[in-house]
This record gives structure tokens, sequence and C-alpha cells, in this order.
């Protein structure tokens, strides 16, 4: 097994967890330790990536998370700063903005079965000599070939990587297996792997990913991310530091790395509770947590109900209006699908 | 009589085809593409309608020449049609996203645009969400920001769709912005591949404190909502005005009405009912 790629998306996926609201100064004062510790490749943003700022997922709350960016970019000139991109959500605008201040790796991502939204977006980046991977969220909705057919239409747009998310964390150690395989089979490019952690199957999903083939993981220092949260960064290089293998990364200096964030938002660390419990089981998008509990709050239903519906109606991440239509139908007591 | 000529012979022009020879005092003199043996002119040959496979050329050149060119082709086609369309003195209603005409939503505006010689239906998230924004702003006058987010089924999304979403995102916000003079607008536009295919969804979005009066936000919702459905059949509310936390919302819903498309392809049958419209007041 060759050590991964570790690629750090607490300051994107963790936004999710405390609804947008990183600072600048944490967020300056995590990428110099995030960068002590031998991370190369940091991400940084909305929780939906470029765009998603909104009433209808949540405002950024701090405005100058781009000075940050810039200020990291021409201090650090090894480090890779990326940016999460959903077409639909971002617009080339956006991704012009992005590279202005630095962003040089651009994760265009959609629904596993939409790959060729993502083809105009990845070819945009490309042309500007950005590094461009391609994401296929939601995975565990479709079997591993179809996934893999998707995956070679990323390719074949320019994407320089493939990663796989387990949006809901909804998928099981055999399963990352599978598609890592059926992917690993079609793509000429890498293959990378993005746990969620609402069946307590982060760390396993992402083992069996690396021994699979993947040659890139996504983590989080403290898990800090959406739902029940990722895959726990400083857990996960422990593991592989103990099993031999060299990861090129600072074990101590990730602790400390963890800390910083278990300090800043002691409220809101990931936990796998039995909502996400639930949403992990029926396949609903880890980042709805909140949203399903306000509507829930609002029209007075079950979250558990609710949960149940939204995976039934195969609601996909960027639905969150659909959160609300569900739960105001089930007030109702409307006949649902 | 109103003498009518379809261009583009994809998904839009074959369900327009279908609403225009429904329609009264509507007569289609012609129908056209750029290849002879596509499904479209196909299916247009068989309705009975005089078909051409060039294009714009094919539609001024022929003997029966229109009133009025429905341009269902793209934006990069549009500016060449246009050209020659204002040279033979015939109006366009353009369905595609190139902005070159007045933009133009009937519920909200349509006395405004039929004067004018280019009508721009804008896109489908425009005609299903700007009435909605319309009785939003009419009710909340100072209201300076507001969120759209449409959802459509995989099935109903073509490859044009696919390859011009930033497109889409960019044009619609700025027609909103400008036609309601609001001031920052945020178009947001989801694809599911969810089967069944859901029916065309769009929720409209604002800051709970530019709107002060439920009430009457939601009497202008109601009154708007009955006077869209009246070109748009489809056209219902499916998520009644509700604050939660620092935001309202409310959604609407478009069924189709299944004339050459499906159901829930609401979103190709909006912008094609609101076409029809335009053309029926022209």
């Amino acid at each position: 097994m060759t050590p991964p790629l570790l690629y750090d998306v607490t300051l994107r996926d963790g936004s999710h967890a405390n609804q947008h609201g990183f600072t600048s100064e944490f967020c300056s004062t995590y990428i110099d330790s995030a960068y002590a510790s031998g991370l190369r490749y940091i991400e940084i943003g909305h929780g939906n990536g470029l765009g998603g700022s909104s009433l209808h997922i949540g405002r950024l709350k701090d405005p100058g998370l781009w000075e940050v960016v810039a200020a990291k970019a021409s201090k650090y000139k090894e480090l890779r700063i990326g940016a999460h991109v959903i077409p639909g959500l971002a617009t080339f605008e956006d991704v012009d903005v992005a590279i202005e201040n630095g962003v040089n790796v651009f994760r265009i991502a959609c629904h596993c079965t939409e790959a060729d939204t993502t083809e105009t977006y990845i070819d945009y980046a490309a042309n500007r000599d950005q590094e461009v991977w391609g994401l296929l969220m939601m995975a565990h909705m479709i079997k591993p070939d179809h996934l893999a057919r998707e995956a070679k239409k990323m390719e074949s747009y320019g994407a320089s990587r493939i990663v796989f998310l387990d949006s809901a964390g909804a998928l099981t150690p055999s399963m990352v297996s599978n598609i890592t395989h059926e992917l690993r089979e079609v793509l000429e490019v890498s293959v990378g792997f993005h746990a969620h952690n609402n069946l307590h199957a982060a760390v396993a999903n992402s083992l069996s990913a690396l021994t699979a083939g993947c040659q890139s993981i996504d983590a989080c220092a403290r898990g800090y991310g959406a739902g029940a949260g990722n895959l726990s960064l400083e857990a996960f290089v422990a593991l592989l530091e103990k099993d031999g293998h060299a990861t090129g990364l600072d074990v101590k200096q990730l602790m400390s790395l963890a800390t910083l964030v278990e300090n800043n938002f002691p409220l809101s660390l990931p936990k796998v509770d039995s909502l996400s419990t639930a949403t992990g089981f029926h396949g609903v998008f880890s980042g709805f947590k909140p949203k399903i509990l306000e509507a829930a709050a609002a029209y007075e239903v079950e979250a558990m109900d609710l949960i149940a519906v939204l995976g039934k109606s195969q609601v996909i991440a960027g639905q969150e209006d659909q959160i609300i239509a569900t739960a105001s139908k089930l007030a109702q007591q409307v006949d649902l699908p | 009589m109103k003498r009518v000529s379809i261009l583009g012979s994809g998904n839009i022009g074959c369900d327009l085809l279908v609403k225009c020879q429904e329609a009264e005092d509507v007569e289609v003199v012609s129908f056209a593409g750029r290849h002879a043996n596509s499904k479209g002119l196909e299916f247009a040959a068989r309705r009975g309608v005089p078909v051409t496979d060039r294009s714009i050329e094919g539609i001024l050149d022929g003997k029966d020449r229109p009133d009025v060119v429905i341009d269902c082709t793209s934006a990069a086609h549009h500016q060449h049609n246009y050209d020659l369309c204002r040279e033979f003195g015939v109006r366009v209603i353009d369905m595609t996203p190139a902005k070159l005409g007045v933009t133009c939503c009937p519920a909200v505006n349509i006395d405004h645009c039929l004067g004018a010689d280019n009508i721009n239906m804008i896109s489908c998230g425009g005609q299903a969400s700007i009435p909605i924004c319309f009785a939003f702003k009419q009710a909340n006058p100072c209201l300076d920001y507001i969120e759209v987010v449409s959802t459509i089924s995989s099935a109903s999304a073509g490859p044009g769709t696919r390859r011009n979403i930033s497109q889409y995102v960019t044009s619609t916000q700025q027609a909103i912005a400008s036609m309601l003079g609001i001031k920052t607008v945020k178009v947001i536009i989801n694809i599911t591949p969810a089967i069944p295919p859901i029916h065309m969804k769009t929720s409209i979005l604002a800051n709970a404190e530019d709107v002060p009066s439920k009430s009457d936000t939601k009497s202008a919702i109601e009154a708007i909502e009955e006077s869209t459905r009246s070109y748009v059949p489809g056209y219902r509310k499916s998520v009644e005005l509700k604050q939660l936390g620092a935001k309202v919302m409310c959604q609407v819903q478009v069924t189709g009405s299944g004339h050459y498309l499906a159901a829930y392809a609401g979103n190709l049958d909006i912008i094609n009912c609101a076409a029809l419209e335009v053309l029926k007041h022209l």
C-alpha cells in the first residue's frame, strides 16, 4: 500500500458543522498549523463550495476569507489551496474570483449521475491552468459500474483525479472496495475517497479504499465536518504510521491541529447521534442535519419520519428547500412517495 | 390569424408546434431544422407542416414568409437569425438565453414587450420564479435581495441545459434583477435523477426582515399564481409562504401539459406556454 495523498477538507466541510461560521482569524491560524504538520492540500470555503452562501443553504458569516487565502497562497509556495465547485451553485465568475485570490485546485463536484454538468466547468478551470479534480457526490445512490461510467466522463473532460464521496455516510467497507476496483478498472487518472462517519465507518471505509487502490483520502482535523463528521485526519494518520506506512505528516502536530478545532468549536464537534445514524441508514445527505431539525421544529413533525421520507424520495444535496416542502406535506399528512 | 415559423427542431420546437397547432388564430407556416432526417422534422412533417432543413434561410426564402419566427436554436446562433429576420421585417420570439431583445415574463410585463421586434423569454427558471418574485416585490417595495432555487428532473435536462449552467444562472439573475428592480438576486439550479422524475419545483426565498407583511405577500402570491396559471395550466403553489429562522420561503411546482413532452418536464412547458401567450397578444 502506498501512503495516500491526504487532502484536508476541514475548512470547507467543517463549515457545515458551524453553519458556515469560520472566522478569518481561525482559518489563518489553522492553515499555519496544518502546513506545519506537513499537509500540502487544504480546502477552504462555504460547506457547499463556491456560490454556496445563500439563505437556501446558509450564509457564509465572514466575508474576509478570501484575504486569508490570498495571504497564505503568497506565504506558502508549496501549498495547494482547494475550492469545491458545484455547477448550478457556482458560476464561472466565482471560479475567476477564486483564481485571483490564489486557489489553485478546483474540485468540480456533481451528484453522482450528472457528470455531464461538470464538462464546461472542468474545461473552464483547466483552460486557466488550474489543477482540476472531478467529484461524484452521494456515491451510494448508484451501482459501481454506473459510477465508473460517470467518472470516465469526468476524466474525458480533463479531470486529473476522480474522487467519490460518501456524502451520506451510507457506504460500507465492501461497497467502498467494490467501487474503488470498478473505478480503477476504467480510469487512467488517480482515484480518491471522501468519507462521512454516520455509521461509524469513516475509518473502516477509508482503509478499505486504500487497500483497494485509492490514491487520495479526504479528511478533517478532529473529523470536523458535516453531520456525523468526516474521517478524523489525526487518527487515520496515526493508524497508518503505526502500521509502518510513512505519511510524511507529523502526528504530534496533527494532534495540536485537532486540539485547535476542539478548543474553538466545543459546541459543534461531530458526534454520531441517532439522527446521523438515521441519515446514514436512509442515505440522506449529511449536511442536511441542521435543516432537518429546523424544518421538523417549524412544522412540528418528527425528524426521524422526515429523514425516512427524504431518503425514500431520493432527495439529493442542494435540495434543502425540499426538506421544508416535505415537512410541510408531512404536517398536512398529504400522500408522499 | 398569426403566421408563425418555428426555428429549431429539438424538444422545445416540437412541443411549441403542438401548442401552436392547438391554439386558435395561429398558423404554423414552416418548421425548420438543420438535418433532413432529424426526429423533429419528421415529427413536424407528420403533423402536416411544411418543413425545411435549411434553418432560418429556409424559413425566409420560402414563399410563405411568417409574421413571427420563434427561435428555439441556441444563444450562439440567435444573433444571425435575428439579423436576417430584421432584414425582412419579421418579428422574433427568442427562446435562447441570448438576451438581445426585451426580456418578457407574460404575467409581469407583457404589455411592455409587445412593441419590440425581439422578445426574449429568459429561461425556464426565470418564467417559473419571476411571477412570485414580482409578488414579493409588490408587497414589499424595499426588498433588495431574493433567491430562486429551481430543481428539475434529470430526464428533462438536455445536453444544451447541461452545457450552459453557468450562463443560465448569470442571465436569469440579471433578468430578475433588472425586470423587478431587485438589487441582488441569487439563482441556484439542481438537477435530480430521482425516479419517478420530479415535476419542476422552484423555491423563492427572502430575508424575513424584508418581508414585514406576510399576509399581503401571501395575497400577492395568490393573485399572480392565478394569472400565471391562465397561460401555464400546471403552475401551482406547492409550499405556502413560511418563515424559518431569518428567512421566508415559498415554492411553486410546474406540471407540464404533456403535449410533446412528459408531464414532469414542467421546465420546458412553462417557457413554451409563455411564448405562446406572447404570440397570442402580438
